[in-house]
């Protein structure tokens, strides 16, 4: 099944698959595989839900995401990649200094050294900028920083789509819906993969989220902030049990077309839904509810702090935490909205409009020091940015775009060297590093949830397509194949490499690696 | 360089071996190489070919880079995907040196430059013609690409062939022999015999029925449908409802949603903003127009492909409109970006998108699969995809004004066919006019002179003399004088020459005429000398004088129906002096018969920088053309807008492509430039759209690119005319001089009647001049007035009568905009900036497409749609639309994977069926409603959905159609049965769409405004489709995300079915409303009112028990509301609650 990476797999479920290869051989192998972990809509049915959870081939060393979108990007410049370079060029006419490629404004101005003084921390000499102290003194040795990512767009809508489908067009599942699709859920009485919206829902909208053309069980749920976190989640009745008098009618009479219909899988399902939906209309408000988390642990995800945003952000990163320990998925985190308090750099450096600072800094320190500390360590947690801003100058003041680094913390003690470093001028990746282009992030994720890579991989110099059947890692400068690993994936988990081979890579991305094969 | 070392003494025994064996088959351009030379290659390139590249370019590379491969000359001659690598004898030109140089685009190898002396040593090597032995060559063919053997092993490509359903084996119980009652059942029937399974007995009538509506129509039967059916006693029962469905409007509502799927239908265009996709509900209530009123199936793929196209569309049996037009827009359905960075990039998108769509949804292809490569799997090579692309590159996008177009292009024919007459006419009578005094005019200009050489032109006395002395008119004469006066001070007037020569005193010798004319034949030189050279440096890229008509290309008829030629002229309104602007120069000219078009209320503009003004109807577009510099001058006249679309970008936000758009104001009307400054975007592809500034009599001469602003290539035309009868030897004396201003005249007035176009600017400034100057040529004006009303009266009530029939006001439509004909080139690996050959447009290879005439004007869709359909060449069409049908009846298509008959899609479980069933369609006219009435009316079809034990064990899928499915009913139907048993559904038919309801979790940048909740009561497919908003509720229950075709919906179960059923408010209300439309039927009692509502939600009457269940939980319900034992089944809360229930139930969502 060697697909070309623009095949879109027909919407075909999990069941349906396995029930139509060899007649029905796959359904029974599912069903043993999955014997010691039915869950209580599984067990009704006797039919397995889409979102039951799925072994991994390798012991995982995580098992969820907590993706920390921050939408626009801090440059790397600026941030974890210091470039020295800049400082001679500053000031000048960039078109004489890079390839400058066009943006959507086009308003490029003056090359522009960093502001920021950089300093090393920790044993692995880390270099943070003065933007982030806490990072660097409370957790650099914590942290693994990919610094050679690059995304083909330098627009925001497709960059988003990008960053979190693996593709520049609309259409295509996200990565939180792919991980759902091929891992399951842990957490039968909440979605395997849930936003949580501060108020900035990226460029692209919803379908930054979306499934794509994996079934709609997969897309992501998007929590809002107040009462009602999800839709339809809170019951209408004025009491309790009104709704329950209803729902026992409703289970009496399904029962009797049970009865009529015979033994229907799809109907059976449908029937159990309604005992998940419940659990959900329970589960939901208690995930919500923070009153029985301690003062001190409010305090410590800044519930108690001035800036309004910094209480809006802990709020969320704090039920993120819950979220991991319900055993959801895959949780993504969106920038608060409102007071311009996005990380968008179009006209001035961080600091111009807003100072950022402090949010940065706190959910800095938030995503890497305490989220990671508290919950359990089998979480990634990856501070994903949007493609950056290159080094230019925009009017007076700053804008970069361009590239962008990823931090997470390290899920493995290994992993601790920030690897890849950006071009001396900032713009791009420096070539030697194999640019990891943009599906590094997914195949980072990936690697610590599923496949075991290389035991002894000091570092991510990958060039790693998340291609499950086209996995070559780049190690020492030699190339590691790893297909046949990934081949061995594949037939355990059901194609789902396959399917993540079909979304994860582009035709742009082709563009780029032909010019920079790996 | 130990290794080198070794690798030399190894090798060189062998060099030396092969040397002579190889000079032989050396290539012989490169001239013999000579020992030494081939001793070197092995000594030194090879070793470093292959340090250096074989890792990725020789046959042991584990991948093969970029298809090139370094191990063998011939193969590094052939070069790999962009190219030979290099060219013996010229390593400039040579890609690999480039690459090694780090020159080109490509920097090889990818690790890091090369040392200097090793780039050197190649570089020589290539530069003595790279000698390498052949000897070396293995040939290993990587297993080609075999279209041919593709096309031959793969069951799809085959025709259509029919098998009759053969007998049933012997022995076969009378029963299951009966059980057949259509070669539909006997097709099934002998797959199930065959594996021994039986047919499903058949359902239940009710069943049945409530089936059939939701199957055809989308809704549930009403209870007097059921009762009409089951006291149905004719035995044609089945076929009345069948044929009462199809007649129904709600089929081609239902219908149409399963086409829309395919066709990615949505109303905005996703991306950041997702702004509005103008009038994208038209194309909707096309589709439901058409499958209503049966159009074939094969003139429905047409119109799609191509109805623009079509030289009888098919019209809209009422009002008239070109229906077949608007099946365009579905190309144009994708979503599209606002501000692309990248414009060649996002028009290869765009239009893989398109690629994608068309083939899939009427030949169940993936041909975008070989947009980067040959398929991998199936008979579709790379030049396939392009063959395809090229016939979108050759189309583009418009809004067109689909109500009048046509009544308005013929409205233009008649136009310029009376218009033509008038011409005729016109300069007829002016000629007859003149006749008499263009003989005698020298007689008159030798007097005029005579009195203005002495000194006297006002004096009386001395005209009447000079008009006694050679007997003429002295009035005429009088005008004569007072012209020639005016006329010395213009030198372009055509009796500048005679003027002059008036101030020359007494009787002049040639060579005094002569002299007097030469400065004024310089000057003309001079004019001359600078339009010629006007376009120096130029690159000319559109002359609309010269446009020949396979490149005329309007959208409407303001732009008559092809250029002006010179001598056509505006007509005035007074008949006396009917010459209004004469065109002197050629070019597209803005027709004042089509002022004042304006879009009717509803319909929309196009967005962005291109809603400012009406371009639908009032455009004419240049070819496209590439674009070496980009700074563009228009030559121009009059006021106009000019947009470029560059690769056919279209969606203008935000100012990156702000310089496509210009506008200028008519200023005085005169020819000049406008400069539009595209150099970012040079090398890029373009064509411009032009139309007219408020309906300013625009004009439009050329389009060229250059760095500085032209001149005036039409400045030497106007003194052509003069120069050519006042050269030195024609005006020797005072009276030829005279004779020659009257020919010269004359020549104009004689290529009147006959105009060639070769010195047709020329004459016609003449003309120009010659209309307007009729008194200097006749005795009595007046007379002259009378008769040349009475000639023009009649063309003048013409034109206005038809300029009266112009229909101003329309509704638009996407639709496709014929462009002129261009090939694509193919993208090597799919990147669009690195242009391969260029490819045919062409139907796909293995379907027998042949590339179309180079003669065909346009895109050539036309051709395309035919290949489709026609000649039975095609086994897809009919094979891919009857499994679609199937699918939504069946719930499982006869090939499962509906949108892929590739070898990656499933194999038909039934091919014969497949294929009679294709045949059947076919033949009997594409009908899509005879189709499936003939489906539905099978036993297939009415078998119950209650399977055997034994069945089920021997064929779990139920690939053998053992029973009929059990389903859920499309999100669309739920929310449409809701509506219909609430009472709330308003059965409007057609229409624009009802914007979405956004509940608090649908937000995003360019949220619009949110619909009413429950839509207005329409039905869902009335409901506005936002890319960036798609309704939750039709989210969760599985309507497809609209980006490309979807002909198998998933049939997912997720909870959030079960919240929205249990807690949205929509669905609340509508419980509510249910339970007051039940509570107002007075005559009912409880009981009756639940077995109303079991009759209304279900079509059957409610058990014994059910209703037990019901009544008891209104008075249990009642309780918990505080009400007593008798209020609860008469208070609306209970009830509304017991509505509620009756939504939740699964058989409410299924059908069996």
């Amino acid at each position: 099944m060697n697909h070309c990476h623009r095949f879109l797999p027909a919407p075909t479920t999990r069941r349906e698959m396995l029930m139509q290869a060899a007649h029905g051989f796959g359904g029974v192998a599912l069903a043993t595989m999955l014997a010691g972990e039915k869950t209580p809509a599984a067990v009704a049915t006797g039919a397995p839900g889409p979102l039951d959870p799925k072994a991994t081939h390798y012991r995982a060393k995580a098992k969820r995401v907590i993706f920390l979108y921050m939408d626009g990007g801090p440059s790397q410049v600026d941030t974890f990649d210091p470039k020295p370079a800049l400082a001679k060029f500053h000031g000048q006419d960039p078109h004489r200094v890079f390839k400058v490629e066009p943006t959507q404004f086009n308003n490029i101005g003056k090359v522009l050294k960093s502001p920021w003084a950089f300093k090393r921390y920790g044993e692995s000499g880390l270099p943070v900028s003065a933007l982030f102290p806490t990072i660097g003194e409370h957790c650099a040795d914590d942290l693994c920083v990919v610094r050679s990512m690059i995304a083909p767009f330098s627009e925001h809508t497709n960059a988003n789509f990008f960053l979190h489908t693996g593709t520049g067009l609309q259409g295509r599942p996200a990565h939180g819906a792919w991980v759902a699709y091929g891992l399951g859920s842990e957490c039968q009485d909440l979605p395997a993969y849930v936003v949580l919206n501060g108020g900035l829902i990226p460029s692209g909208g919803l379908d930054c989220f979306g499934s794509g053309f994996l079934p709609a069980a997969f897309q992501g749920s998007v929590f809002q902030p107040g009462n009602s976190p999800v839709a339809n989640i809170t019951p209408r009745e004025s009491k309790p049990e009104l709704q329950s008098a209803k729902l026992a009618l409703i289970k009496r009479l399904d029962r009797n077309l049970l009865g009529r219909l015979g033994r229907v899988d799809q109907v059976e399902s449908a029937i159990a839904n309604y005992e998940l939906a419940a659990r959900m209309q329970m589960a939901v408000p208690d995930l919500m509810d923070l009153s029985d988390e301690s003062k001190a642990t409010q305090s410590l995800y800044g519930l108690d702090d001035s800036f309004a945003n910094t209480r809006k952000y802990g709020r969320l990163c704090l039920v993120a935490r819950r979220m991991v320990e319900r055993g959801v998925r895959f949780i993504e985190l969106t920038c608060t909205g409102g007071n311009g308090d996005r990380w968008d750099q179009h006209n001035r450096p961080p600091g111009g409009r807003v100072d950022p600072r402090s949010e940065a800094t706190r959910a800095a320190r938030r995503d890497a020091d305490r989220v990671v500390r508290r919950v359990r360590a089998d979480a990634v947690c990856p501070g994903r940015q949007r493609p950056g801003p290159q080094p230019l100058r925009i009017f007076d003041l700053a804008g970069r775009r361009w590239f962008t680094c990823r931090i997470c913390p390290r899920g493995d003690r290994r992993i601790r060297i920030p690897c890849g470093r950006g071009q001396g001028r900032g713009l791009r990746p420096a070539r030697d590093d194999a640019a990891p282009d943009g599906h590094g992030p997914q195949a980072a994720d990936l690697s610590l949830l599923e496949p075991r890579h290389e035991a002894d991989r000091r570092a991510w110099a990958g060039g790693a397509r998340v291609a499950g059947l086209d996995v070559a890692w780049r190690r020492n400068g030699k190339s590691v194949d790893r297909r046949a690993q990934a081949r061995a994936c594949l037939t355990r988990t059901e194609g789902v490499h396959q399917a993540i081979s079909a979304s994860m890579t582009s035709p742009a991305t082709s563009v780029r690696r032909k010019s920079r094969p790996l | 360089m130990v290794h080198t070392m070794k690798r030399i003494t190894l090798l060189l025994p062998v060099a030396l071996l092969l040397g002579p064996a190889v000079l032989g088959a050396a290539d012989k351009a490169a001239g013999k190489p000579s020992v030494a030379q081939l001793e070197q290659f092995e000594k030194v390139i090879r070793p470093l070919l292959a340090r250096r590249c074989f890792s990725c370019h020789s046959k042991s590379a584990k991948k093969l880079k970029a298809g090139l491969r370094l191990d063998s000359r011939t193969r590094a001659l052939a070069g790999g995907d962009t190219g030979p690598a290099l060219v013996p004898g010229d390593p400039d030109k040579s890609l690999l040196v480039q690459a090694i140089r780090y020159a080109g685009d490509y920097k090889m190898p990818p690790g890091g430059k090369l040392p200097p002396e090793e780039i050197r040593t190649l570089t020589e090597w290539i530069r003595a013609g790279a000698a390498w032995p052949a000897g070396g060559d293995t040939v290993d063919p990587s297993a080609p690409f075999d279209l041919d053997a593709r096309r031959k092993s793969h069951w799809a490509w085959q025709p259509v062939k029919v098998v009759e359903p053969r007998p049933l084996p012997e022995g076969t119980p009378e029963k299951l022999i009966s059980w057949a009652t259509s070669p539909v059942d006997q097709y099934v029937l002998e797959q199930l015999l065959a594996r021994k399974l039986a047919p499903a007995a058949d359902a239940e009538k009710v069943t049945w029925l409530r089936r059939v509506t939701y199957d055809l129509t989308g809704m549930p039967p009403t209870p007097a449908e059921v009762d009409a059916f089951v006291g149905d006693q004719t035995g044609q029962a089945d076929q009345k409802v069948v044929d009462r469905l199809l007649k129904n409007t709600r089929f081609g509502e239902h219908w149409a949603r399963h086409w829309l799927d395919l066709v990615r239908f949505a109303e905005s265009r996703g991306h950041e903003s997702d702004y509005v996709t103008p009038n994208a509900w038209e194309y909707r209530d096309y589709v439901i127009r058409a499958l209503n009123s049966d159009v074939s199936y094969d003139l429905f793929l047409v119109e799609h492909v191509a109805g623009d196209l079509l030289p009888t569309p098919r019209r809209h049996p009422v009002k008239g409109f070109n229906e077949s037009i608007l099946g365009t827009g579905f190309w144009h359905m994708g979503d599209w970006c606002h501000s692309p960075v990248d414009v060649r990039q996002d028009e290869a998108d765009r239009r893989d998108n398109m690629v994608d769509v068309f083939s899939k949804t009427f030949l169940g292809l993936t041909v975008s699969c070989a947009r980067c490569h040959d398929h991998k799997f199936d008979a579709i090579s790379q030049d396939d995809y392009y063959a395809l692309s090229g016939f979108l590159k050759s189309s583009g996008f418009r809004l067109v004004r689909f109500e009048t177009i046509d009544h308005n292009r013929r409205v233009a024919r008649r136009l310029a066919e009376s218009r033509r007459q008038a011409r005729r006419r016109l300069y007829a009578a002016v000629r007859g006019e003149i006749a008499a005094g263009l003989a005698n005019l020298p007689a008159y200009l030798l007097s005029a002179r005579d009195v203005i050489a002495a000194g006297v032109p006002d004096d009386a006395a001395a005209q009447v003399a000079a008009a006694n002395a050679r007997k003429l008119d002295v009035q005429r004469l009088k005008r004569v004088i007072a012209h020639l006066l005016a006329a010395e001070k213009n030198v372009l007037d055509p009796l500048h020459a005679w003027a002059r020569l008036c101030r020359v005193p007494g009787k002049p010798t040639a060579e005094a005429v002569a002299a007097a004319l030469d400065p004024l034949r310089k000057n003309w030189a001079g004019r001359r000398a600078a339009a010629e050279s006007a376009l120096a440096k130029s690159r000319l890229l559109v002359d609309f004088t010269r446009l020949e008509g396979r490149h005329w290309r309007q959208d409407g008829s303001s732009f008559r129906t092809g250029p002006v030629e010179p001598g056509d002229f505006v007509m005035t309104d007074d008949p006396a002096r009917p010459f209004g602007q004469v065109f002197t120069r050629g070019g597209a000219a803005w027709d004042r018969a089509f002022s004042g078009l304006a879009v009717a209320d509803g319909s929309e503009n196009e967005n962005g920088k291109l809603s400012g003004w009406i371009r639908a109807g009032r455009t004419i577009r240049t070819p496209t053309f590439q674009m070496k510099t980009g700074r563009l001058w228009h030559l121009v006249a009059g006021g106009g807008h000019a947009f470029a679309s560059v690769n056919s970008h279209r969606l203008l936000h935000g100012p990156l492509h702000g310089r496509t758009v210009a506008g200028w104001d008519a200023g005085d009307n005169r020819p000049r430039w406008i400069h539009q400054d595209l150099s970012r975007l040079a090398g890029h592809q373009a064509h411009i759209e032009f139309s007219s500034k408020g309906d300013s009599p625009l004009q439009l001469f050329m389009v060229v690119e250059s760095d500085r602003q032209p001149g005036d290539p039409f400045a030497g035309d106007a003194v052509a005319a003069l120069t050519s009868r006042f050269d030195a030897k024609q005006a020797g004396t005072l009276e030829a001089a005279a004779a020659a201003s009257a020919r010269l005249l004359k020549t104009a007035a004689d290529w009147s009647r006959n105009p060639s176009p070769n010195d047709a600017t020329s004459q016609a400034v003449v003309l120009d001049w010659l209309v307007r100057h009729v008194p200097l040529l006749v005795a009595n004006p007046a007379a002259s007035e009378v008769k040349m009303s009475m000639a023009a009266g009649g063309l003048l009530a013409m034109e206005k009568r038809l300029v009266g029939e112009v229909k101003k006001t329309s509704r638009l439509a996407m639709a496709m905009w014929d462009g002129s004909a261009a090939n694509q080139n193919l993208f090597i690996r799919g990147n669009p900036k690195q242009r391969g050959k260029e490819v045919p447009r062409r139907m796909l290879q293995a379907l027998g497409g042949q590339p179309i005439k180079v003669t065909d004007p346009g895109s050539g869709r036309l051709s395309l749609a035919a290949d489709l359909v026609l000649g039975g060449r095609n086994p897809l069409v009919a094979r891919v639309m009857v499994n679609r049908l199937w699918h939504h009846l069946f719930g499982r298509g006869l090939v499962p994977t509906v949108d892929n008959f590739g070898v990656q899609g499933q194999a038909p479980s039934h091919p014969e069926l497949l294929d009679w069933l294709a045949d059947r369609f076919s033949r009997e006219r594409w009908s899509i409603k005879t189709m499936i009435r003939r489906l539905v009316l099978s036993r297939t079809y009415r078998m119950s959905s209650r399977p055997s034990d034994e069945a089920v064990a021997a064929d779990p899928v139920n690939v053998w159609l053992h029973s009929m499915r059990v389903r859920r009913l499309q999100g669309e139907a739920i929310r449409d049965a809701m509506l219909s048993v609430s009472g709330r559904l308003d059965m409007a038919y057609l229409g624009k769409s009802v914007p979405v309801y956004l509940s608090a979790h649908m937000i995003g940048r360019g949220r619009p405004k949110s619909g009413p909740m429950d839509g207005n009561g329409r039905r869902t497919i009335y409901i506005g489709v936002r890319r960036n908003f798609l309704s939750s509720m039709m989210l969760a229950f599985d309507t497809p995300q609209p980006f490309s075709t979807v002909g198998r919906r998933t049939r997912s179960n997720v909870p959030a079915q079960a919240l929205i059923l249990m807690n949205d408010p929509f669905v609340v209300s509508q419980a509510g409303l249910w339970a007051k439309r039940l509570l107002a039927r007075e005559k009912l009692d409880t009981d009756g009112r639940i077995d109303s509502m079991y009759r209304q939600a279900f079509g059957r009457r409610p058990t014994d028990r059910e209703r037990e269940a019901a009544s008891g939980f209104l008075v249990e319900q009642g309780r918990r509301y505080g009400l007593n034992d008798e209020q609860g089944p008469g208070d609306p809360r209970p009830w509304s609650d017991l509505c509620h229930v009756m939504f939740n139930t699964k058989e409410f969502i299924f059908i069996n």
